[in-house]
């Protein structure tokens, strides 16, 4: 299982930094009839997932408990597993938004399995290699079954996943629908666009539902809100924080770092042209919540995964994931005052 | 001279009354009239988000219940066993799996329609004839009280629902016909036994603006407007529903629901768990599984250690969240004929029932919505809406011909949020008009002035509703 996971960790950076085109009126979740509306966001990357609709899952009380299987999932049946089938079965026809049968979670389920494990362990999910494979000294696997169909599961979704990022390449690049569509809209309506991004994860997405969610749950085993970490499955959270906020970061100051930064024109600096001092509280605020985030992202590095932050965490006991919510919150705030001097609302 | 004189004053008397210089006085916009909350309880906005903004000035506390009671809202909830064992316990027999299915956006749930099976926000309660030991509704033996169309595996749902349809016309004074559609609900696929004889009473889910603020209105205010045996001869003679209160255990006034059957909002949120999702709460312990029903008595539950499947911490933050969704702020309050409307809404005595005006009392459970002037357009009482309308199936003090009530404020923005605008208590009536036209009993009072207004009059009427 070693081999297929840095990969998967590595390509989620890449991914985390894009999610601040999320909530902007653009390809990956615009809800109109338009041509150039791909909205795949559910496809790519949908969370939280019931993981037995997926693959079996082991029932136990608590972390040590003896338990059973339990196992009525896709892998366990008879559809064939194709793209469109696993496509058409997530969030079941629009059923159930936790019915997930495609993109980055399903993946990191299939690689990882669940997180059984008390936080306290450090350990991500245990998924073992046997699943996959038969070992030739064993002829009798214990209450793991379908093999084959689980390989073929996670060749399918992840040859999937592949197609929708590409889908959403395509469409922004020289010649692709949507970069047109883009750069014939009026200025003050692309402005905004850009602005609601950044405002998006800022108010709503990063800090609510992945921070303060996350800290102040009670969902999962013992009640402890383990369950409710965005990566539950690999422990990859901080990294997902760390990079979304990177994304705030890249769109208010023009910047893309891959190997060396590349940088452009700025809200920031276009703030600062219309109102120096809003665009200094702008900076301040940027600064406060990347720094809040920088210290997530490092305690997880030095040995505090994330889930074991937000288990230790709660309303009555904040901490740095609660710090982050709030500065986060903050700049949001002072997202939408800046997108004031330029007369755009966010609503 | 004088003859000359007097046909010339005649004449230029004629002139003078001339249609283009004889107009009526409009009615005035009333400063402030657009808030039917104070404006910190209220949302200016017109987008499919409107009915689910919180009110403003939440404190950190406040903020983490909005956000999970929320997010606690719009999950599915899964069957037991699961790995998510935070968010099972699903049934065994259901309505639906989230909040959110029949209540979408915090709004309004869809009527079922001709030839399907289901809907996202019906359901069907039943009931045998007699009373309980509470004097409410006898629930009838197999069954309960409502119809759980669906369950999980390997355990039998309760039965399932299909409707027809029948056109009723009618014609205006003016001439002008109109047609409503009258439903006709067939029950089959029964799995505990004929329901034939059963009272029946088809609902849907509502939206869920103001509620808290509903809550807080204190008893007198509402038992101010009865006026059982209708001794100010308005033809009005509204009355309170006295209801069982599960956790006071007695008999306390019934201001939630179609029929006023619920005493306070958390009782309502936790009868809507155990009757539409099959989660047993700290209020109502116990799951939905009335004998015969075996296979959903037996069937695992997602209680953890004895506690109920909402945890007290969860029924918490879904109570505080319903309590706190903010009223929407009122639109085209300057057009003429909203303006027009509106006085034709007091005219002909729509706000004999469709109260306005009151001033909300002490309220523990969110201090931010006390001594608040709201107006969300009901009385809250029980009325006889007449024999088209009636469900025949007695709640309490509420009889078979009696509905509460609607609070009209939202109304005009279900198209906004959920796309379609049935109204009543199923979703009969398409539109305003025919909610309207249905009226009988008691509101015939109304109705009838209403069928006789010209056509200018009652649209400005329907555009004063829809305005709330």
């Amino acid at each position: 299982m070693n081999q297929q996971n840095p990969s998967w960790l590595e390509a989620r950076d890449y991914y985390g930094q894009t999610e601040v085109f999320r909530g902007s009126n653009g390809p990956v979740d615009f809800e109109g009839d338009e041509t150039w509306a791909i909205a795949n966001e559910g496809q790519l990357n949908a969370w939280p997932l019931n993981e037995a609709y997926i693959d079996y899952v082991s029932v136990k009380n608590g972390y040590t408990g003896q338990g059973g299987i339990y196992d009525n999932s896709i892998i366990a049946g008879t559809d064939a597993i194709t793209k469109e089938t696993l496509g058409n079965k997530n969030e079941d026809g629009g059923n159930d938004e936790k019915a997930i049968s495609t993109g980055w979670h399903a993946i990191e389920f299939l690689l990882w399995g669940q997180d059984e494990t008390n936080p306290a362990d450090k350990i991500p999910g245990q998924r073992p290699y046997t699943d996959y494979v038969i070992p030739m000294e064993k002829k009798n696997v214990a209450a793991v079954n379908n093999h084959a169909r689980r390989g073929t599961y996670l060749k399918v979704v992840t040859e999937l996943l592949v197609d929708d990022l590409k889908d959403l390449v395509d469409t922004w690049a020289e010649g692709g629908a949507y970069r047109d569509v883009f750069l014939a809209l009026d200025e003050n309506e692309a402005l905004k666009n850009i602005i609601l991004g950044p405002h998006f994860l800022a108010s709503e997405e990063l800090s609510f539902e992945r921070m303060l969610a996350s800290a102040t749950s009670d969902v999962g085993i013992d009640n402890s809100g383990q369950e409710d970490e965005h990566s539950c499955f690999s422990d990859n959270t901080h990294r997902d924080v760390y990079m979304n906020a990177k994304g705030i970061l890249n769109v208010l100051f023009g910047e893309y770092e891959d190997g060396g930064i590349d940088t452009g024109a700025s809200v920031y600096e276009l703030v600062k042209q219309v109102d120096p001092v809003q665009a200094a509280k702008l900076k301040t605020a940027i600064d406060a919540a990347w720094a809040a985030i920088v210290v997530v992202d490092n305690t997880s590095k030095s040995g505090t995964p994330y889930d074991l932050m937000i288990v230790n965490e709660s309303e009555q006991n904040p901490g740095i994931v609660l710090a982050g919510h709030y500065a986060l919150k903050t700049l949001g705030d002072v997202i939408t005052e800046s997108a004031q001097k330029f007369d755009i609302g966010l609503e | 001279m004088r003859l000359n004189i007097f046909l010339a004053s005649l004449f230029s008397v004629l002139i003078g009354c001339s249609n283009a210089d004889y107009t009526e006085v409009l009615p005035a916009y009333i400063d402030g009239e657009e808030f039917l909350a104070p404006q910190e309880l209220s949302v200016s906005a017109i987008n499919s988000d409107v009915f689910g903004r919180s009110i403003d000035g939440f404190d950190t506390s406040q903020d983490i219940l909005f956000f999970n009671g929320n997010r606690l809202f719009n999950t599915s909830w899964v069957p037991s066993p699961a790995s998510t064992t935070g968010l099972d316990g699903l049934g065994p027999t259901f309505n639906a799996k989230a909040c959110s299915n029949c209540h979408f956006k915090d709004g309004r749930g869809k009527p079922i329609e001709s030839g399907a099976s289901n809907s996202t926000g019906f359901l069907m309660r039943l009931s045998i004839l007699g009373e309980d030991a509470h004097g409410g509704p006898l629930p009838f033996p197999g069954y309960g009280e409502q119809l759980q169309t669906n369950s999980i595996l390997n355990v039998a749902s309760e039965g399932k629902i299909e409707v027809s349809y029948s056109e009723i016309s009618g014609i205006y004074d003016d001439g002008t016909t109109y047609s409503l559609q009258k439903p006709n609900y067939t029950i089959y696929n029964e799995n505990f036994g004929s329901l034939s004889n059963a009272l029946t009473s088809p609902r849907v889910g509502t939206q869920l603006i103001g509620l808290g603020l509903i809550d807080a209105i204190p008893t007198k205010q509402i038992l101010d407007n009865v006026d059982e045996f209708d001794t100010n001869n308005d033809g009005i003679s509204g009355r309170a529903n006295y209801v069982w209160d599960a956790v006071s255990e007695s008999l306390e006034l019934g201001k939630f629901g179609w029929k006023a059957n619920q005493p306070n909002l958390k009782q309502q949120v936790a009868g809507a768990f155990s009757g539409d999702m099959g989660l047993t709460t700290p209020i109502f312990k116990e799951t939905n599984c009335p004998s015969p029903q075996n296979d959903c008595y037996n069937a695992p539950d997602g209680e953890d250690d004895g506690v109920s499947e909402i945890t007290q911490e969860q029924f918490d933050r879904v109570f505080f969240y319903q309590t706190a969704l903010a009223v929407p702020v009122r639109r085209n309050v300057q057009d003429e004929n909203v303006l027009i409307g509106r006085d034709l809404f007091t005219e002909i005595n729509c706000m004999a029932c469709h109260q306005t005006n009151y001033t909300t009392g002490k309220y523990l459970e969110n201090p931010l919505l006390e001594n608040a002037n709201i107006s969300p357009y009901s009385d809250f009482l029980l009325h006889d809406m007449g024999p088209d309308l009636a469900d025949n199936r007695p709640d309490f003090i509420a009889s078979g011909v009696e509905w509460r009530t609607q609070p009209l404020w939202g109304v005009g923005l279900l198209r906004a949020v959920n796309k379609h605008t049935f109204l009543l208590h199923d979703g009969r009536a398409r539109n305003v008009e025919e909610a309207i036209l249905w009226h009988g009993g008691e509101a015939e009072n109304s109705k009838n002035p209403f069928k006789m207004l010209s056509k200018t009059k009652r649209d400005a009427l329907i555009a004063f509703i829809n305005s709330l």
